[in-house]
């Protein structure tokens, strides 16, 4: 009557399909006859039930490995990028170079002092000490207050030129200080003239960066051609900018490599686990109609 | 008397495995992908909320986060930087939805065939997929998916 599939198949031989194993996880053998398996195994059903489930078992401690390792890299590449970007930005600020704001000279030797709205460095030239030379850490543009103050000579011109080493110079010329010319008494006049004054993108970085859990602290980056990496186990490397570049993109690479090649293994991992589940279905499955079928037999027979 | 119920059992091939095995890859894919297209959608609501507010504010110097330090930046670079942020992040979107779409394709191929196949003996929808015996009394139902273990439903 219901003649079992199973035994109508028997002369198919259960052959092995698919890859034998990947990178130490064995693979799974496919079970085209449960009949032949088992002869094959030698085993009754429940041993093969168990030798199958001890499989599963095996595959199931792999991939939680493999998932943990999975974790780790995908942690491990946003903090490669985050690295990757700031390198970039400290040699993106380096690029646009050193700005020299003001050069103010004054015609006559007199002193001269400005006072800026922002805060700033400022010294006087080393070659020409009636000039003052000031180093602007703020962003553009900003206002100027300068304070003009001869003692001796009176004030004939002045002239402020901003822009430094490879950068076009601008010049504004101010013939007129203040008003009139009631310059050269002891006491200095004082005349505030606001200018503004349009330079170029500020050097150093400044940054807002994390001391503890809510308390950040302000760091002013200056330019440099070096940053440190950290390698991990307490060492740190000085490198140059584009040398560190490099390293990091290396690793960025390495990393997604990785993690390409452990999607890769746990996707043929869970084919195997797939492939054993259904064996194990197909083997209990075959051994219920084994019973049904002897059970039809001795009712019959009795 | 045997019952015959669901008729003989149908045999699993070699092809039908793969098939089977393609399926559960591509559900595991498809959720991936739906929890990665949430991450891009929030972000990209973020952004949007970063250059609303860009426009509110008065202040000059915007404090923008660069790795781990907020780095000062000036408005229009802000600007020009979110601007690209936001190109990427839709783009990736994009791709995300569309391989999405071809995922869904696929599976929706694949149960057609298995379907038609296996009938009642096998179940692909969301969560769960298992193939079972069609045995009236003596269900064995196997979850064939790696969230769950194989259960024995009932026992013989």
């Amino acid at each position: 009557m219901a003649s079992s599939s199973v035994t109508a198949s028997a002369s198919a031989s259960s052959s092995e399909s698919g890859i034998t194993e990947r990178r130490g996880i064995p693979g799974a053998q496919f079970v085209e006859d449960v009949q032949t398996y088992l002869n094959q195994l030698g085993l009754d059903v429940n041993s093969a039930l168990a030798v199958l489930q001890e499989r599963l078992q095996q595959y199931k401690l792999v991939e939680m490995k493999l998932l943990a390792q999975q974790r780790e890299l995908q942690a491990k590449i946003p903090d490669i990028e985050k690295c990757l970007d700031v390198v970039a930005a400290l040699q993106a600020k380096k690029g646009t170079g050193e700005d020299r704001l003001g050069n103010l000279s004054a015609c006559a030797c007199g002193r001269l002092r400005f006072r800026r709205i922002c805060e700033s460095k400022c010294r006087f030239d080393d070659n020409n000490p009636s000039c003052m030379v000031a180093l602007v850490t703020t962003p553009i543009p900003l206002l100027f207050d300068f304070l003009v103050e001869t003692k001796s000579a009176p004030l004939l011109s002045l002239t402020v030129a901003f822009g430094g080493e490879g950068v076009e110079r601008r010049r504004c010329q101010f013939d007129d200080v203040g008003n009139g010319n009631k310059m050269g008494s002891a006491t200095s006049k004082e005349k505030w003239k606001k200018v503004l004054v349009e330079g170029d993108a500020p050097l150093a970085l400044t940054a807002d960066f994390e001391v503890s859990e809510g308390i950040y602290s302000r760091a002013c980056i200056e330019d440099s051609d070096s940053v440190c990496l950290w390698l991990g186990a307490n060492v740190m490397l000085e490198y140059s900018c584009e040398e560190a570049t490099a390293l990091l993109q290396k690793n960025l690479d390495n990393a997604k490599a990785s993690l390409e090649v452990l999607v890769a293994d746990l996707q043929f991992l869970r084919d195997q686990v797939t492939i054993t589940q259904v064996t194990i279905a197909r083997v209990y499955n075959w051994d219920v109609h084994q019973r049904r079928m002897r059970q039809a037999v001795a009712a019959k027979d009795s | 008397m045997q019952q015959g119920g669901g008729g003989s059992e149908t045999e699993v091939t070699w092809e039908d495995q793969q098939n089977i095995n393609k399926f559960g890859r591509l559900n595991n894919r498809f959720h991936e992908l739906q929890d990665e297209i949430k991450i891009a959608k929030e972000t990209n609501d973020n952004l949007e909320d970063a250059s609303n507010e860009l426009i509110l504010t008065d202040e000059e110097v915007i404090r923008f986060q660069i790795g781990e330090v907020f780095a000062h930046v000036s408005k229009e670079e802000v600007e020009s930087r979110i601007e690209q942020m936001n190109e990427v992040t839709s783009k990736n979107l994009e791709k995300l939805e569309a391989e999405k779409e071809s995922v869904l394709a696929q599976m929706a191929e694949l149960k057609k065939i298995l379907y038609g196949k296996f009938k009642d003996s096998i179940n692909l929808e969301e969560e769960v997929i298992w193939i079972s015996c069609n045995f009236p009394i003596d269900w064995f139902l196997v979850y064939v998916d790696d969230m769950c273990t194989p259960k024995r439903l009932l026992g013989k």
